[in-house]
Parts: structure tokens; C-alpha cells; sequence
């Protein structure tokens, strides 16, 4: 017996799909079942088609909410705060109840991770933020803006393209406006770091709102609250985001930098008790939940001793004598 | 399993499996099965779906799907079905789809929901009308026939092109993203000293 084709088989279940419905009739069903008794991948094929069935039911239903070359039909504006009371006072203003699309539409939600958490938020306009350890957002979709606030901490965005809609991290005073990339913004004390895994992003200070660079894909800046640029240049943008995967990714950087890193993300803290070694360099990757082994390794490789004892921390070096 | 059940479970292919298709269809392209042979391991894995006791359970059903089709492509290989040889050398590559998803891949979710949207969205009119009313007005093949004042038949035809022709843009999505994998990865290897 020669062996049925996949495509013959998915023909036959493609009909099978339409003709079922929600509830067949018995004789239906008897002559399904001797359909499918012939070859087991047929129950397999009319499963699949079924689903298939399914989605473009749903998505052909839902009338074109989800269309995103729907142009803008409200002027932009600079802040929904405002536009929002004032919307609301209008509504007030006529008598009208006020939309509850309207209140849905603008309402902001926030998110947080604890030390050593990171985790991935998918929005609702199809972008994506992973949060680093110890961060806080708050993201606000409306009809003509998105906007995330970033209280504290470092996320990385992946942005759904929506030109009539852009997409807006605020972090202090500093602003990074996207339409569709993917970029991180760190918040630090006197400013932000930015950097771009895709696409372009245009950054500025509120301070400064004139001033203003475009950061292309594989490029990073420090962007302080004052305005002033630093450190505008081309990094390793893989690497700098290897947080997301929660590992360090070291290439260079001085003993001090690895362990300021991982204290980010681990209640037990490394600590440099020797100063003479806080300048060698480390290469390698680690998982930044795990400081243990990064300890051990600097043990392996300086021949210092590292002190596991004690719970709270982990003590690289021994204090030097007089 | 009941009706209420297969509408259940129906509901969960459709969200959670279908979308992830074309990239399913790529990793197996990359893996050198031939087209015919996809369509066979992808078949296959449905009807393991249809035999599980449940399916709530499942935390990330793409993945778990991936694991099925993974599976039955190694037990076919040992049993020398899928005849390249080449394969063998490339499952490492689709192995790793079992990771946890890293944050480009949950964005590539994303993506796949808009590539099957596409795909639906293209459909020629009359077709996407008989998915319509399936839905909106829960009407059965006959309802629809009068509706639109065709043979029973003609729904049942259309209908079924329409399925088809989603499936095969879904192969062709797949053999799109498998071609940029590889000459992504040859532009790695051709930057290596």
C-alpha cells in the first residue's frame, strides 16, 4: 500500500474542518470517524486545521482593532497627564459620562522587580520590556502617545512599529523616542545610559529639550539630566544586554566594575577587601546569580583568597598590613 | 474527550500553536527535512497533541510542540525514514529551541502573531466572509451556503482553499525566515578571521 501524501491528507482535512462546525450531526461524525481511522496523521492534520479555522475566525471578527496603519486622528500633544483632566473636564463640562474606553485607554500600570529579578512585560500594543534587577516602570498606552516611565533601574524595550503612536521612555528628565527598534535605558544617579540594539532612537533632556542626538543600532551614550552628552559612541550591544539571559559578560572590566555589577543582582554582596587587586581585569561570562563562582574564579586566577563564610558576604583579599 | 472539550482544545491550538508554525516549518527547513517530510513530522505532532489526557498544564505549548516535532524527526532518523544524512549535524541547531526563550524569541512571538495575521488578512474575499460568519453569527455550513446564496458545496470548497491557502503561506513564511537564518549565519561566518 502505497503511503498517503501529506498533501492529500490536508486536503481532505481541510474540508473536514469547514464541514464540522461547532456541532456536527451523527452521520457526520460516523463518516469522519472512518476518515480518520485510515492514517493516524489524518487526526493530526484535522486538529490542525481546525486551529487554523479557529484563529481566522477570531481574527477576522474582531473588527480591525488591532490595525496599525490606522492614521492618528487626534493632533499630537506633549502630555496626556494634562490632555487626560482636560479631556475629563470637557466630558464633565457637557454632562456626558465619561467613556470608560477613554479611562482603559489611558490607564498607566506599573511594574517592578526585586534584586536579582529579571523579567520580560509584554504590552498590550505588541512591544516588549524586560526588566533588570531592582527596577521600576510605569507604562501609559494611549490613543496618540506610549509613554514608560522609568523610576529606577535598566529596561530593555523591543517596539511594535506604530509611527502614529510613538513610543517614549522617560527616565528623570531624559527622554528616548522610538518609533519601531529596541533599545535599553539604565537609570543612574545624574542621568541615563541608552543603548541600541536596533533601529534609531532620538534622545534629549527635558532640560535641554533642543538638544537633541540620534542614537543608531550598536551605538550607546550616557545622557545626563542636565543635558550634557558622554560617552556617545559604539558599543557591544550584546554584550552590554547579556542581563536579560541574567549573565555578565565580561571583557575587560577592572574586579571593582565585575563586582559592582553582580551586587546589583545578589542580596549576598562581593566585597574587595585588598585594594591592590581592585584594578585587574576579568574576561568571561558568568551568571550574575551566581557570585560564588565569580569568586571562586577570581581565587583561581590572582591566587587571592576569597572567603565563603560568611552568609552576608563574600570577602575577596585579605586587608593588606601596614 | 467530549465536544466542549475538542472546542477547548481547538481554542488553544489556534492561540497558542498555530502562529508558531512558520517557525516550527524554518527550524525543520534548517534542519534539511525535505517539504514533504514537514508536512509528515508536523502532522504527526498534532496527533500526539489529540492524544494528550490534557493539556492545561503546559507551560509554553509552542515549545512543548517543538519538542514533539524534534522527537519524532529523531526517532525517524533512527529509523532511517528521513533519509539526509545532513540532518543529523543540524539538530543541534534546532535543539535549542527548547531554552528558555530568550527576549529576541518572546519578541519573535509577537511577530509570528502578526505574520499569521498577514496571512489570514490576505485571504481572497469570499473566503474571509465564510470565516466571518462562522464566527460572528456561529452559522453552520448550510446557514452560510444560503446566506450567500451558493451550494453547500461551494462553502465547503471555499472554505477549504481558504484553510489551505493560509497553511501554505505559513510554508512560505517558514522557507523565508529559514533563508535569512542561514545567510545570517553566513554573514557571521564570513566577518570570522
Amino acid at each position: 500500500m502505497t503511503r498517503e501524501s501529506p498533501a492529500q491528507i490536508e486536503r481532505d482535512a481541510a474540508r473536514w474542518a469547514i464541514r464540522l462546525g461547532e456541532d456536527p450531526d451523527a452521520q457526520t461524525l460516523a463518516e469522519l470517524e472512518e476518515w480518520l481511522a485510515g492514517d493516524r496523521r489524518r487526526r493530526g492534520a484535522l486538529l490542525q486545521m481546525q486551529g487554523v479555522s479557529r484563529l481566522a475566525e477570531t481574527i477576522l471578527s474582531e473588527k480591525s482593532g488591532f490595525d496599525e496603519a490606522t492614521p492618528a486622528r487626534v493632533p499630537e500633544r506633549t502630555s496626556h497627564a494634562i490632555t487626560r483632566r482636560r479631556a475629563l473636564g470637557i466630558a464633565a463640562a457637557a454632562g456626558l459620562a465619561v467613556s470608560g474606553i477613554w479611562v482603559l485607554e489611558e490607564r498607566t500600570r506599573s511594574y517592578a522587580t526585586i534584586r536579582g529579578e529579571v523579567r520580560s512585560i509584554p504590552l498590550a500594543d505588541g512591544s516588549m520590556a524586560v526588566m533588570n534587577t531592582q527596577s521600576r516602570i510605569n507604562v501609559t498606552l494611549a490613543a496618540t502617545s506610549r509613554t514608560v516611565r522609568l523610576d529606577t533601574g535598566e529596561a530593555w524595550f523591543k517596539v511594535a512599529h506604530d509611527r502614529s503612536k510613538p513610543f517614549v521612555v522617560e527616565a528623570g528628565p531624559v527622554r528616548v523616542r522610538a518609533v519601531g527598534t529596541a533599545f535599553s535605558v539604565r537609570r543612574l544617579d545624574e542621568g541615563s545610559r541608552i543603548e541600541v540594539s536596533e533601529g534609531r532612537v532620538e534622545i534629549w533632556s527635558e532640560l535641554q529639550p533642543k538638544e537633541r542626538i540620534t542614537l543608531s543600532a550598536g551605538q550607546g551614550a550616557f545622557l545626563a539630566d542636565s543635558g550634557r552628552i558622554a560617552d556617545a559612541g559604539t558599543v557591544d550591544v550584546d554584550r552590554r544586554l547579556a542581563w536579560r539571559e541574567q549573565r555578565i559578560d565580561l571583557e575587560g572590566e577592572t574586579l571593582a566594575q565585575a563586582v559592582a555589577e553582580f551586587n546589583r543582582y545578589n542580596e549576598r554582596q562581593l566585597v574587595i577587601v585588598d585594594p591592590a587587586v581592585a584594578g585587574e581585569r576579568f574576561h568571561g561570562v558568568f551568571r550574575a546569580e551566581d557570585p560564588e563562582s565569580f569568586a571562586i574564579a577570581v581565587h583561581d586566577s590572582l591566587r587571592v583568597p576569597v572567603s565563603l563564610s560568611e552568609p552576608a558576604e563574600i570577602r575577596i583579599g585579605v586587608p593588606p598590613h601596614g | 474527550m467530549g465536544p466542549n472539550d475538542r472546542q477547548r482544545l481547538i481554542e488553544w491550538v489556534a492561540t497558542e500553536i498555530t502562529p508558531h508554525e512558520a517557525t516550527i516549518r524554518a527550524w525543520l527547513a534548517r534542519a534539511m527535512v525535505a517539504p514533504d517530510d514537514r508536512d509528515d513530522l508536523i502532522q504527526e505532532a498534532y496527533c500526539h497533541i489529540t492524544e494528550l489526557p490534557s493539556f492545561d498544564h503546559i507551560e509554553r505549548p509552542a515549545a512543548f510542540f517543538f519538542r514533539i516535532v524534534r522527537n519524532l524527526l529523531i526517532s525517524q532518523l533512527r529509523h532511517n525514514r528521513v533519509v539526509n544524512i545532513e540532518t543529523v549535524s543540524e539538530i543541534g541547531v534546532i535543539a535549542g529551541m527548547d531554552e528558555a526563550p530568550t527576549p529576541e524569541r518572546i519578541a519573535d512571538g509577537r511577530r509570528e502573531y502578526h505574520r499569521v495575521r498577514k496571512a489570514i488578512a490576505d485571504l481572497p474575499e469570499r473566503c474571509r466572509l465564510i470565516f466571518e460568519l462562522r464566527k460572528i453569527e456561529g452559522l453552520s455550513q448550510k446557514d452560510i451556503a444560503r446566506r450567500l446564496g451558493v451550494t453547500e458545496t461551494i462553502v465547503e470548497n471555499e472554505g477549504a482553499r481558504g484553510l489551505r491557502l493560509i497553511i501554505e503561506a505559513l510554508r512560505q513564511q517558514g522557507e523565508q525566515i529559514a533563508e535569512h537564518y542561514t545567510s545570517l549565519r553566513e554573514r557571521k561566518r564570513a566577518r570570522r578571521p
